[in-house]
């Protein structure tokens, strides 16, 4: 069920998106970015992401890594430009 | 009035002319979402405070206009210029029935039809909602523009727009937003953004929903309105035109619908209205209703309606209510334009209604803690007095009681400057009314005008400030009506398309100047000697002779008026004059500059404080004179048996002395005709004065008014009559010479000193 992982605790390391991504994992995201804003963050393993979840990449403007593993935001979505 | 009421008048003004700021606000930038919002919230208010009263008309109107409003917040109704001038019109009629519930308790007769106008013509903004609202693109919302305008080369099927805005706590309620997206068929585009500028600072929320959606389909519109079926309150649906479509919209526009009555018209037949609701005497009505009926149909026909004035005509055989109803059905029928003028005339209140004066709190405080000193100071008093009797010395005691008096002194000048500082009000309260007549007198013209405020926060006294808007208003017309030339010319003359027009306050001295100034064509001196000379102003040698200053001075002579042709705006048989008097009853005077192809500045010099003085206006001979009430210790009528006749003139016994009486119009010199008191009134109108010591009754043939005015120390020639205390101006622009009793009375004494001694 987790979707967001951090794979090591090294500042920068990319924050993952992992298959489906409900909305409890918004809150998740959000604070990993908050606690490294230059770590990008990687959704090409995330197969549905709600829409509270893209929001926070909307807001905090992360960078992101390659193209969404969603196809509805990879296609419609592009990434919101990395701020 | 009961206070509640009070607070509700008071209440309701601000929030009319906040809402009218954020409507023009709107106007200028309809993306502005908070805007709408504060809008809304002052509808929102106001309905519910009208609500607490009961004024049924006014609460549904009220209610109609937050309906739509609140549709407008929701996304799924466009702010566009209807909805902006309907509103600006709701809270006009708001401003007015206020004023009249102030002034008489209850709504003016028309409000009830003019409520059930303006309700109706919000209904058809609604219902256009997500259903019908199509095809042409002038009334596409503003996002659904730039949607439309992206697509313009795709198909020939009709595309449908949608803007879905969830609400903030959809999250918690299960929905995903973008899920609903993913299921919409023919999915062309779709853009997502934040619905509000993110909150800054905050604790971040990632369980707010703050976003705007947008997207077009080529998908069947019911089939995209079903998707969204249980978000519709959160969901703006249109459909945009196709590429044939839109070539066509723009010849339509012009013809679709009923034409709307023109606005003089539907003020006639609006006057009408209120002629008849407010008939109920038979005797008179039958004639009422036929004049009634006539002057609507003359109207009606004067722009080509003859089958609605034919209406009228039969109506009106079947009685006043059916003329009524027939007139009502015209206005509502064809959205009549506001009904300002005509209800306006008969029912606005005088302006002199008492109203609550607000001022700002830290002020009250400053007084409070003013007046918390002197308490301490006079209990120093009571301490001294208590040394005295314990039989200090004389000259100990005698320094402190003069510290004591500094010190009093110093506390009592202060507090008399603050309680006067109470009266201060900023220029900003009048300054802020005028964006709305800017821009309709703009709009009425077909300029382009931009209003620049300065200075606003620049105080006058209260009596200054709220007798500014009038005379500043008639300035501001002119400017826009006069001054400015229309967008060619401008444009001919090297200038920018946009008028500017300037309103600037500032401290002069121990006066405020407030001035307009424009960029428009400027006063032609040469324009206004032949204008001047024509009117038989002056003669041609004359203005020959003056300067170019005095000459551009002339605008404020009356009977000078510079419009070729009366204008619609201006030209109401005012000129500037008026603004001339206007000034000068404030105690101040007013002043031009202008310079030919570059614009004209009108500058209002005035008081910062007035000191009011109260006048009595009494009548001599054929003449109105003024006397200070200050000077007047009594007023008396004296039988004519009870003045006798003695050596050199009259006296009579007054509470137990004999005192001197003059009789006015002897002392002005009017004497001639008058010398013999008249025999036909048996009583003598006697004004008690203090002259150098004595009592003195001066005999006045009749009192006329009591009026509050400023007085103006008498100059030139005035100045060099004995007697004269000063001029002021009465209400119809008339001079009135304020007399001086005491000065007048002395020269006459040493008459009344052998008067006394002989009887």
């Amino acid at each position: 069920m987790t979707a967001v992982h951090r794979t090591d605790a090294g500042p920068g390391a990319p924050i993952r998106l992992e298959g489906v991504c409900p909305v409890e994992d918004a809150e998740t995201l959000a604070s990993l970015i908050l606690e490294d804003p230059t770590a990008p963050v990687d959704w090409t393993a995330c197969t549905r992401m709600h829409t509270a979840v893209y929001q926070v990449l909307l807001r905090l403007r992360p960078a992101v890594l390659g193209t969404c593993g969603d196809p509805f935001i990879g296609r419609w979505l592009t990434p919101p430009r990395p701020g | 009035m009961n206070e509640l009421l009070e607070q509700f008048l008071a209440e309701t003004r601000e929030l009319v002319q906040s809402a009218t700021e954020d409507l023009l606000a709107l106007e200028a930038a309809p993306g502005d979402a908070e805007a709408v919002n504060r809008v809304f919230r002052a509808f929102h208010t106001l309905k519910g405070s009208v609500g607490l009263f009961d004024y049924p008309p006014w609460f549904a109107l009220l209610h109609a206009a937050e309906d739509s409003l609140s549709a407008a917040r929701a996304g799924t109704l466009a702010v566009e210029a209807a909805l902006i001038d309907l509103s600006l019109e709701t809270l006009d009629a708001t401003a007015r029935w206020a004023d009249a519930v102030e002034a008489t308790g209850r709504l003016p007769g028309t409000a009830a039809t003019e409520s059930a106008v303006l309700a109706e013509r919000y209904r058809p903004l609604l219902s256009l909602g997500p259903e019908t609202q199509a095809a042409d693109a002038a009334s596409l919302p503003a996002w659904a523009g730039r949607l439309a305008n992206s697509f313009s080369d795709v198909g020939l099927n009709p595309l449908t727009a949608v803007r879905y805005r969830p609400r903030g706590d959809c999250f918690f309620a299960g929905d995903d937003p973008l899920g609903l997206v993913r299921k919409i068929p023919g999915l062309l585009a779709v853009s997502i953004g934040p619905a509000a500028p993110w909150p800054q600072g905050e604790e971040f929320d990632a369980y707010a929903c703050n976003l705007d959606i947008t997207l077009v389909s080529e998908g069947p519109r019911a089939e995209v309105e079903t998707i969204f079926r249980l978000v519709g309150d959160q969901v703006a649906v249109v459909t945009l035109p196709t590429a044939a479509d839109r070539r066509t919209v723009v010849g339509e526009a012009k013809g679709a619908g009923a034409p709307a009555l023109e606005p003089v018209v539907a003020a006639i037949l609006a006057e009408q209205v209120r002629v008849l609701a407010g008939t109920g005497d038979a005797d008179t009505d039958a004639g009422r209703s036929e004049a009634c009926a006539r002057a609507a149909a003359n109207a009606l026909r004067s722009v080509g309606r003859s089958d609605d004035a034919e209406r009228c005509g039969q109506a009106s055989e079947h009685g006043a209510d059916a003329l009524l109803a027939a007139i009502e059905s015209i206005l509502v029928g064809h959205q009549a334009a506001p009904f300002a003028t005509g209800a306006e005339l008969s029912e606005t209140p005088s302006a002199d209604v008492a109203r609550t004066l607000r001022v700002d709190a830290s002020r009250v405080d400053s007084l409070v803690a003013l007046v918390g000193e002197l308490v301490v100071a006079r209990n120093a008093l009571g301490h001294l007095a208590a040394r005295a009797e314990a039989g200090e010395e004389a000259s100990t005691l005698a320094r402190a009681i003069r510290e004591a008096d500094a010190n009093i002194g110093r506390l009592t000048t202060t507090l008399h400057r603050s309680a006067v500082s109470l009266r201060l009000t900023p220029l900003s309260q009048v300054f802020r009314r005028f964006a709305r007549p800017v821009r309709e007198a703009a709009r009425g013209l077909g300029k382009d005008v931009v209003l620049d405020v300065e200075g606003e926060d620049t105080e006058a006294d209260r009596g200054i400030v709220e007798n500014l808007f009038e005379p500043l208003l008639h300035v501001v017309r002119n400017a826009v009506d006069h001054g400015l030339e229309d967008a060619g010319t401008r444009q001919r003359s090297g200038k920018p398309a946009t008028g500017r027009i300037r309103i600037e306050a500032g401290q002069d001295g121990d006066g405020i100047v407030v001035s307009v100034s424009d960029d428009g064509r400027g006063i032609d001196p040469a324009f206004i000697r032949r204008r001047a000379v024509e009117r038989g102003l002056r003669s041609t040698e004359a203005v020959a002779a003056m300067d170019d200053d005095a000459v551009t001075d002339l605008i404020f002579a009356p009977g000078f008026s510079t419009a070729e042709s009366v204008g619609a705006l201006s030209g109401r048989g005012v000129g500037m004059d008026a603004v001339r008097v206007a000034a000068e009853r404030m105690g101040g005077r007013v002043s031009v500059e202008s310079r030919v192809g570059l614009g004209t500045a009108i500058r209002l010099h005035l008081p910062r404080t007035i000191a009011l003085a109260r006048v009595m206006v009494i009548g001599a001979g054929g003449e109105s004179y003024g006397v200070a009430m200050d000077a007047i210790v009594e007023i008396v009528r004296r039988s004519r048996t009870g003045i006798h006749a003695v050596v050199g003139g009259n006296a009579t016994v007054h509470r137990g002395q004999t005192i001197p009486v003059f009789r006015l119009v002897e002392l002005l010199g009017h004497g001639d005709h008058f010398s013999a008191p008249p025999d036909g009134v048996p009583e003598a109108l006697l004004l008690i004065v203090g002259a150098l010591g004595e009592s003195i009754a001066l005999e006045v043939d009749r009192f006329e008014d009591r009026i509050e005015a400023v007085i103006r120390p008498p100059l030139g020639l005035i100045g060099s009559l004995p007697g004269v205390a000063g001029t002021t101006l009465l209400g119809d622009g008339r001079v009135l010479l304020v007399l001086d009793p005491a000065s007048m009375l002395s020269h006459a004494l040493t008459v009344a000193q052998d008067i006394l001694e002989g009887g």
